[in-house]
């Protein structure tokens, strides 16, 4: 295990030594006059080079009568200029999430400066078609439709933050649904880039073979984004509540539960993801399932009361979710399922032992080490990051903070938001054995232990 | 992977031990096995030896490997392809030690205990093989692969139940291919000396020297085949044809234009590339088999007719230059590449053959 010490000798050397993806080649800032931010981590050892614009404007930035505006833009203008990077040696690339919307291309490093004119004109300065808007609407309602219909743990997900953030900005679907995305037009989506992808809410990163002044010259010379700042998004908020989709013809349970979690900027970020890495997550169907060393699989595995589930920790720019996702088509023992699962967390606030928060904070580490893999996936890790709250932690800083984790800290947090709190659920498919509300609130504490 | 220092070392033993140094926290250890399903008396086989791999072992259960792993904070899988059975680890760089000797263990002393097959083996492996073949596009790839090689190469990649396997063929397998002129071992993150010492040091030594079942020649391949299969869900058509080593370029660019938005094509195009042969598929897929009659007709048209491949060449590099990042594989030069005409083809439809054109048709 990595000492406090070991980690600052780490740092030391990483002045001498630029690294490759895995990645911890430092991170350099520089905010323009206009309000734009540029952020990039060079790697000389990376044979491509990523170049990606992040703006503040995803799925928190709709309205319910304009939801799925962001997901429709980012389709538009993807697919409408994608024949055009490519011609210039580029992949482009982008992703729709919440809180932000990317674009980003990826190519060798001499594409550079084609790749900052092609994001500019195609994106910073998009034209769009109108009747192309309509075409690609259609494309993506069918989308939405195949989502709805094929994805139930995806769906499931998407109905927990909308009951759990009912009536905030964090409860509309990421991508909208097919009755709000058949409504929208070419305006609806010039006024959207209009307000939202303004200087101020946009981020430029580059990633992998790149220079920091290089990236710095040609966004100032060649990135023309109108001015302007943040615009103002209300801060979700947390309401125990359910919703249930109940549908007998699936072959299987699809249940959420999650708890109040942490915002991205909160002190507790690093004590709510070593939590839920504590429980983690188990496929009934990996022979490895059987040997995991947690006491929830354990049960799990022995009474087949699950065929999936998965820990999370969804942190976002003012709230989190914390809590699990669960599969299972042994529909009989539903109650069984929740009960040892809340039983566990329970354990969060009592009686979790050191070995345990060991294990756990170990797994975090790994997980987060092996996710920054490519250069794209570092561009990825800063844009979403920066663009939300304004800043990321560097590797070492979120190593360090995943050390000063200790049982103290996580039983004071699980005792403040898991231990007799209200919490979120929603399932579809066969729920008829998904106890009562009452009930499974009732899981959260208990009496004696 | 990225190098920033490459070195190779054969001394002292059979295997050939890779290590490619940077400075990140994070290693992997991998273990090729040239053990696949092409290499495989029985089909099959080669998927339930991968299965069976980091089960039970003489020094360390199961269990134990596991629980161990966690405490570490590592991961290790094994998958199986046509050609090898790759074993591998991702661990923090301190724990090298630790996984040399699991990932050693595993090769050289598997308990290989008769209930494992049964009760933990089979299930796990069965699920694999439902959920491909769920898929009509593998269902393509695996009829395609089969007309283009016939066997070898041409043999279903996973257990299916056809020919029966005793735990006694499995245990021979395994004796045969854990060889040490048999595997090599690619590092990454890791010192060469450092990594050569614990490898010399540990079990990995101890296998016995064998001899390397990699394909040294060519296969035969077959031109001109077509099959149909009837099944429900989407439905799919598809192209295939064997490529010789020489011609790796041409069909990387290709690749890359098929699957880019330079083409008009609505058409998905892959490249296996194996040691000693490749072989190229085109596929066209939806849930409505005349759309896929027309596509395939299309993309067969204009690839009869000769293509132009300069325009995709600048995205056939970057395409390599990411790939050669993230899997350490070297990339092809592609500028000689010039244009591409389809000739002889294999030609598979899945789903809905009804309404899916024969191969005379396109």
């Amino acid at each position: 295990m990595l000492s406090a010490r070991s980690i600052k000798q780490s740092t030391v050397s990483l002045n001498l030594k630029r690294t490759f993806a895995t990645a911890y080649g430092k991170t350099q800032y520089t905010s323009l006059s206009n309000g734009i931010t540029i952020a990039t981590e060079s790697n000389p050892d990376a044979k491509s080079a990523t170049l990606g614009l992040w703006v503040g404007a995803g799925s928190t930035s709709e309205n319910p009568y304009n939801n799925g505006v962001s997901g429709l833009l980012n389709q538009v203008i993807v697919n409408s200029n994608q024949a055009e990077f490519n011609k210039a040696g580029l992949k482009f690339g982008s992703n729709v999430a919440k809180e932000y919307t990317s674009f980003f291309t990826q190519g060798l490093k001499g594409s550079l400066p084609q790749a900052i004119e092609l994001l500019n004109s195609k994106v910073a300065q998009a034209e769009l078609n109108a009747e192309y808007v309509l075409k690609q609407r259609e494309i993506t309602a069918k989308q939405l439709e195949a989502f709805e219909e094929t994805n139930h743990a995806g769906r499931v997900f998407e109905h927990l933050h909308a009951t759990a953030f009912q009536n905030t900005p964090l409860a509309l679907p990421t991508r909208g649904t097919v009755e709000t995305v058949s409504d929208l037009i070419a305006q609806d989506l010039e006024k959207f880039h209009k307000k939202n992808y303004v200087a101020g809410n946009t981020v430029v990163v580059a990633t992998g073979d790149v220079k920091h002044e290089d990236v710095v010259a040609l966004v100032e010379k060649k990135l023309q984004i109108a001015a302007g700042s943040v615009p103002e998004i209300s801060a979700g908020k947390f309401l125990g509540s359910e919703v249930r989709l109940r549908d007998d013809t699936l072959p299987a349970a699809y249940i959420a539960i999650a708890h109040e979690g942490e915002a991205i900027n909160s002190p507790n970020y690093y004590v709510a993801q070593v939590a839920a890495e504590i429980f983690g997550s188990y496929n009934g169907v990996e022979p490895i399932s059987k040997n995991l060393g947690t006491k929830l699989s354990g049960t799990v595995s022995e009474f087949h009361l699950a065929d999936t589930y998965n820990h999370f920790s969804a942190s976002y720019k003012t709230a989190g979710l914390w809590g699990y996702a669960a599969e299972t088509s042994n529909v009989g023992n539903i109650d069984d399922l929740v009960h040892f699962t809340l039983k566990e967390w329970n354990r969060l606030t009592i009686s979790i032992s050191p070995a345990e928060v060991a294990r756990g904070k170990q797994l975090l580490k790994n997980k987060l080490l092996f996710s920054l893999n490519s250069p794209l996936a570092v561009a990825e890790d800063i844009g979403s990051k920066v663009v939300t709250v304004g800043r990321r932690a560097s590797v070492e800083e979120a190593i360090a903070a995943i050390e000063k984790v200790d049982v103290a800290a996580v039983k004071k947090w699980a005792g403040a938001k898991l231990w007799d709190q209200d919490i979120a659920v929603a399932g579809t498919g066969q729920i008829e054995g998904l106890l009562d509300y009452m009930r499974l609130r009732n899981e959260t504490s208990m009496m004696r232990w | 992977m990225l190098s920033r220092r490459f070195a190779s070392s054969t001394r002292g033993f059979a295997t050939k031990v890779t290590a490619k140094e940077f400075s990140g926290k994070v290693s992997t250890l991998t273990v090729k096995v040239n053990a696949g399903s092409s290499v495989a008396s029985k089909d099959g086989l080669a998927h339930l030896l991968s299965r069976f791999n980091f089960h039970n072992t003489t020094p360390r259960s199961a269990l134990r490997l596991t629980r161990e792993s966690e405490l570490l904070g590592g991961q290790f899988e094994s998958k199986v392809d046509r050609e090898s059975i790759t074993l591998s680890a991702k661990f923090l760089a301190e724990s090298l030690p630790y996984y040399v000797n699991a990932l050693g263990d595993v090769l050289k002393s598997t308990s290989f205990r008769p209930h494992e097959l049964p009760e933990s083996v089979l299930p796990a492996a069965k699920v694999d093989a439902a959920s491909a073949n769920a898929c009509p596009v593998f269902k393509a790839d695996e009829l395609l692969h089969a007309l283009t090689f016939r066997s070898g190469l041409g043999a279903p990649l996973y257990y299916d139940g056809v020919q029966k396997i005793s735990l006694e063929d499995i245990k021979e397998y395994a004796a045969k291919v854990y060889t040490q002129s048999n595997i090599e071992i690619i590092a990454t993150g890791v010192n060469q000396a450092d990594l050569t010492k614990f490898i010399s040091d540990s079990v990995f030594a101890q296998l016995p020297a064998g001899e390397s079942l990699a394909a040294k020649a060519a296969p035969k391949t077959f031109e001109g085949a077509e099959t149909r299969f009837r099944s429900a869900g989407q439905s799919v058509a598809g192209v295939a044809v064997p490529v010789k080593a020489a011609d790796y370029a041409t069909y990387q660019v290709l690749t890359s234009y098929l699957n880019s938005a330079l083409s008009t094509l609505n058409v998905e195009a892959k490249f296996s590339q194996y040691s000693q042969v490749g072989l190229f598929t085109i596929i066209a897929k939806s849930s409505d088999a005349t759309a896929v009659a027309a596509d395939i007709k299309a993309a067969v048209a204009q690839l009869k007719a000769g293509l132009d491949l300069s325009a995709a060449k600048a995205l056939a590099a970057t395409e390599l230059a990411l790939a050669e990042e993230t899997t350490g594989v070297k990339a092809v030069d592609v500028a000689a590449v010039k244009d591409f005409k389809l000739g002889k083809f294999n030609y598979v439809a899945v789903g809905d053959v009804n309404n899916l054109p024969f191969a005379d048709e396109l």
